[in-house]
């Protein structure tokens, strides 16, 4: 029974053969069913994908501002699509337009002169400098000046350009008082007031407003620009707190000055 | 550096205007081609609805200028005739006053305050405050519909729109 001896193990190593293709191995442990083992597995127990360690893809749009995170600028924060997800305000853009508006009148003393006010703080004498720097330069035939001693005086027909600080009734981030000739629309004299009932700072502070971007918006209509309705230039009429888009010009501010002078 | 990207628009808090803008029409007002773009889906004119107790579209009849009883200013008093309530009630005839005007040969305007052409039409985004109307946010609450030297336009048909829009709103929130 030569044959039967060997019939028995063959018989017998197959059904090991078969065993063993069956099952090689117990499958590595994963709680989730993502196909990816709890040990490799971020996120054992929620289902996830292997790009993201086996965690779930992010929100495609964390602050639902309706720009995907992988596009926004500010994934946490809601913005504006046309600023890469970020709030207005947080961005220095130009819109591309070109607006300005005049009301028709100018100085005719091309190097106006202004003063601070005591009631200016002190380090704001700076920021009012620099503002009024930003429109000179724009070498648009006109030059502000600064006579650095302090005055009392503040808003009233002295001829005397002051910018000072103080009270202001309304809405009104900052005033600017102009005086002019009626016949011949030659400014005399303008005064810039900042209220006091808001908030500012030197720069971004949350819930405050920056005092350059205002002085700078504020000296535009020193120089005798209107407002225009385009938010991402300096003489919109809307100012925000906690920045300082307004601080620099965009190509309607700088047209207007260059259109007037 | 800015750069540049799309025109919007939206709320805060107004900044001071010069507003060397005369109110008579003989006032000479250079205008780039879109500084006087009328607002579209404008997040301002949304917030301005909202927050306004009435809206009136008015007529200016009357803008009369004076001195004030300290002589350091100048007013003018201004009488509007209302010929369409766009949202809330405000009284037929309007009278408002602002810092600004012309005496004489001496002008003044005081930055952001209403600015008014007689016989041109605005909208007004009117506060009322025990029976007393003032205008929102100065300047910016005072849109020109028909005037010639204005800055800001609105157009009436947008803006009713926009009520129309936040009355919708307002209708969803007290369900």
């Amino acid at each position: 029974m030569k044959t039967n001896k060997l019939f028995l193990p063959a018989i017998f190593a197959a059904i090991l053969f078969l065993s063993s293709c069956k099952n090689p191995v117990d499958p590595p442990p994963d709680l989730d069913n993502d196909g990816i083992a709890d040990a490799q597995d971020q996120c054992p127990s929620v289902a996830g994908v292997s790009e993201f360690g086996g965690c779930p893809p992010p929100p495609r749009d964390r602050d639902n501002d309706g720009t995907p995170a992988a596009q926004d600028n500010c994934p946490d924060t809601p913005g504006d699509r046309e600023y890469n997800g970020c709030p207005f305000g947080k961005v220095d853009v130009c819109s591309g337009n070109s607006p300005y508006s005049h009301y028709g009148y100018k100085w005719s003393n091309l190097m106006p002169v202004f003063q601070f006010s005591s009631s200016l703080p002190s380090a704001w004498r700076n920021e009012t400098e620099y503002a009024a720097s930003t429109w000179n330069a724009v070498n648009a035939g006109i030059e502000i000046r600064v006579n650095r001693t302090i005055v009392s005086n503040g808003v009233g027909q002295d001829n005397k350009n002051v910018v000072s600080y103080g009270p202001i009734s309304s809405s009104k981030l900052g005033v600017t008082y102009g005086w002019y000739n009626t016949s011949t629309r030659i400014l005399s004299e303008a005064d810039i007031r900042l209220n006091s009932n808001y908030s500012f700072s030197i720069g971004e502070s949350s819930n405050k407003y920056d005092v350059r971007s205002v002085l700078t918006h504020e000296f535009g209509h020193f120089l005798g620009l209107d407002h225009v309705s385009d938010r991402t230039h300096t003489m919109y009429p809307e100012g925000y707190p906690d920045s300082i888009i307004y601080r620099t010009l965009c190509a309607g501010d700088k047209l207007g000055l260059l259109r007037l002078y | 550096m800015k750069t540049f990207l799309g025109f919007l628009v939206a709320t805060g808090v107004t900044l001071g205007a010069f507003g060397l803008r005369q109110q008579e029409s003989q006032a000479q007002v250079l205008s780039g081609q879109d500084a006087t773009q009328r607002y579209s889906a404008n997040a301002l004119l949304l917030a301005l609805a909202r927050e306004a107790d009435a809206i009136v579209v008015g007529r200016v009849q009357a803008a009369n200028s004076y001195w004030s009883a300290d002589h350091t200013l100048i007013l003018t008093d201004y009488i509007i005739q209302t010929a369409e309530n766009l949202k809330g009630v405000a009284p037929a005839t309007l009278r408002l006053t602002a810092e600004g005007g012309e005496v004489g040969d001496i002008g003044l305007v005081v930055s952001d305050e209403i600015k008014l052409e007689r016989h041109a039409r605005y909208a007004l985004f009117l506060k009322n405050t025990a029976g007393r109307f003032t205008v929102l946010k100065g300047a910016v609450g005072a849109q020109s519909i028909d005037a010639a030297n204005a800055a800001l336009r609105v157009d009436v048909q947008e803006l009713k729109s926009v009520i129309q829009t936040i009355a919708k709103e307002q209708k969803h929130e007290n369900q």
